[in-house]
């Protein structure tokens, strides 16, 4: 099967998924799926730096709380459409990643991871002091639900579940197009080479420092592309939005789905937004659950689940066959 | 201009902490030549190389490459200059297949840029599948067509290190320096990767190379410079430096023949 028909596929399964959700209109449902293509953006985002460029930037959610900040600033102190704080969120996110990579693209292996959980914490606690501009602890509350009138589709409003949704999907849409073109620019060429030996590929030419702050900036955009929408859609931002447990979140769905592959963040985005809803009929044993999947996941999936053999002899156009049990070696 | 060399170093020196691993350190290479660095183990043949194509900062002196001084020059810059460099141990990109290395080393060979990548514009694709093209031209002259689609880690060492010099050769150096090619192969390995260095120089590559395996620096050096304790103690064709007094000293020991 060749590439072309592959995308094909994975485009029809999306769009029938997609379809599906909005023709049985369940509220509950697109909350999750809502929460899922938001948390996708930022699984995208993070996957750049942790899965191409090979460094992985533990402070990622940083640009999704710059995100949330810019545009609950600029929508409710400064009276901007939610389109427009979207935009300026984007490039904020990008400048702050910039400039945190002044500092960070300076080091290497667990001096980054370091380093980028420094710049997140700091965040954290500016968020709660600078009261003056963020509200402290209480954050920032009543954000204007973005909403638009769209030619031939009529009103859209994230305060409707299924606009939201459409809102969340758009955003995930643009966030795959830029990820697919950028890796595919021959960006993605250089981090490749650059995550797996930096001095062999500056011994033939290539600008480790240019590179890496390309994919810091691009993921630092798609981060504060999921923070906007993420503000807008639950309508209040608080300095939780830079807590630590969204960032353990994105971290599962990159390595759970498939560092470094193009699928595995977003199918990781979606189960890791889904399983735990699943389980909530084990009631109180729905997080233990969890947690034995996850671990579950890693020991049999260590590449992440896209690189799993069902899901390979699908993208290969194979028959799904049960695994070959291993032969017996020694004397019979 | 016709005569000034395509390398010179000019007094390199490199201490480390007490250490003097080069002291006044000064050559040159011309264009085309096909050069060997020898020394006994510490003699600072590879801190050399690290100096040269960038990757350490001298302590004091310069290296002059095509007319230009270097100093101060991040290793990617003189790559892109034709001055490329390989790797003592095998260095591949593991994770990638062979031809995919190759294509990776051709980065700076690229006539489309980024932008036009993003884009997909019919130049960015005509620039990649003739990238593609180049690089299994590259493995073929380093016998490894047959390996194109194997993972680059999967190899055997001998091949790794072969692919090395693949990926270097791939960015179209003007002067390819190889540490130790053949350190670590068995015979007919070696024999395979001095019978590619003749073939690159052959084709108007300027070649500088550390080597210990003397058959390979005997057979193929049009000049052999011996390092000793940082110092260059002999600089001439391969017959006069196997003549030389210091250098045998410097291999041997220094002793009367009775």
């Amino acid at each position: 099967m060749s590439a072309r028909v592959r995308i094909s596929l994975g485009l029809a399964v999306a769009t029938g998924a997609a379809a599906a959700l909005f023709i049985v209109d369940d509220a509950y449902l697109m909350r999750i799926a809502t929460l899922g293509a938001i948390f996708a953006i930022l699984a995208l985002g993070l996957n750049l730096t942790a899965g191409h460029l090979g460094l992985f930037d533990f402070g990622y959610i940083l640009y999704f709380g710059i995100g949330g900040y810019t545009t609950a600033l600029l929508t409710l102190r400064a009276g901007w459409s939610w389109e427009a704080a979207l935009v300026a969120s984007v490039l904020m996110s990008v400048a702050v990643g910039l400039l945190v990579g002044v500092v960070v693209l300076r080091l290497r292996g667990p001096y980054f991871v370091i380093a980028t959980f420094s710049f997140l914490t700091v965040a954290y606690y500016v968020a709660i002091n600078w009261k003056e501009v963020t509200n402290g602890p209480l954050g920032l509350i009543g954000l204007p639900a973005p909403a638009f009138n769209l030619p031939a589709i009529g009103r859209v409003e994230a305060l409707d579940p299924a606009g939201a949704l459409a809102i969340a999907l758009t955003g995930l849409l643009i966030a795959v197009a830029v990820v697919w073109r950028v890796v595919e620019s021959g960006a993605g060429r250089a981090w490749h080479a650059i995550r797996d030996n930096e001095d062999l590929a500056a011994s033939v030419g290539i600008d480790a420092t240019a590179y890496a702050f390309l994919a810091l900036a691009v993921s630092a955009g798609l981060g504060g592309l999921g923070g906007s929408i993420y503000a807008g859609y639950v309508g209040i931002v608080t300095p939780e939005i830079f807590a630590f447990g969204h960032m353990v979140n994105v971290l599962l769905m990159v390595v759970i789905g498939g560092t470094g592959t193009f699928l595995g963040p977003i199918v990781g985005a979606f189960l890791v937004e889904t399983v735990p809803e699943l389980l909530r009929v084990a009631e109180s044993f729905r997080l233990p659950i969890f947690g034995l999947l996850l671990i579950a996941a890693i020991l049999f999936a260590p590449q992440g689940v896209v690189s799993l053999r069902p899901w390979r002899a699908l993208r290969a156009g194979r028959p799904r066959v049960p695994p070959v049990p291993p032969v017996e070696e020694g004397p019979a | 201009m016709t005569d000034a060399p395509l390398l010179a170093v000019q007094g390199l020196s490199r201490r480390f902490g007490g250490l003097v691993a080069l002291d006044d350190l000064t050559f040159a290479i011309r264009q085309g030549e096909l050069v060997s660095l020898i020394g006994p183990n510490g003699a600072g043949k590879t801190t050399a190389f690290n100096l040269i194509a960038g990757f350490l900062a001298p302590t004091s002196g310069r290296v002059v490459y095509a007319g230009r001084d270097l100093t101060g020059m991040a290793p990617h810059r003189r790559a892109r200059l034709g001055l490329v460099r390989t790797f003592q141990q095998a260095a591949v990109f593991g994770d990638q297949t062979a031809v995919d290395c190759v294509v990776a080393g051709s980065h700076v060979r690229a006539e489309a840029g980024i932008q036009a990548g993003f884009f997909g514009t019919p130049g960015a694709r005509r620039d990649e599948a003739s990238r593609y093209e180049a690089a299994l031209e590259v493995l073929r002259l380093c016998g490894l067509d047959s390996r194109a689609t194997s993972r680059a880690s999967d190899l055997p060492y001998g091949e790794q290190k072969v692919l090395g010099i693949a990926i270097a050769l791939a960015s179209r150096p003007r002067l390819l320096m190889l540490d130790e090619p053949t350190a670590g192969l068995n015979a007919v390995e070696s024999e395979s990767v001095s019978a590619i260095l003749d073939r690159i120089n052959e084709q108007g590559v300027t070649v500088f190379v550390v080597e210990h395996d003397m058959r390979v620096v005997m057979g193929l050096s049009d000049r052999v410079i011996v390092l000793d304790h940082g110092q260059v103690i002999a600089d001439d064709t391969p017959d006069r430096v196997r003549a030389d007094d210091a250098v045998i000293r410097a291999y041997l020991g220094d002793f009367d023949i009775a």
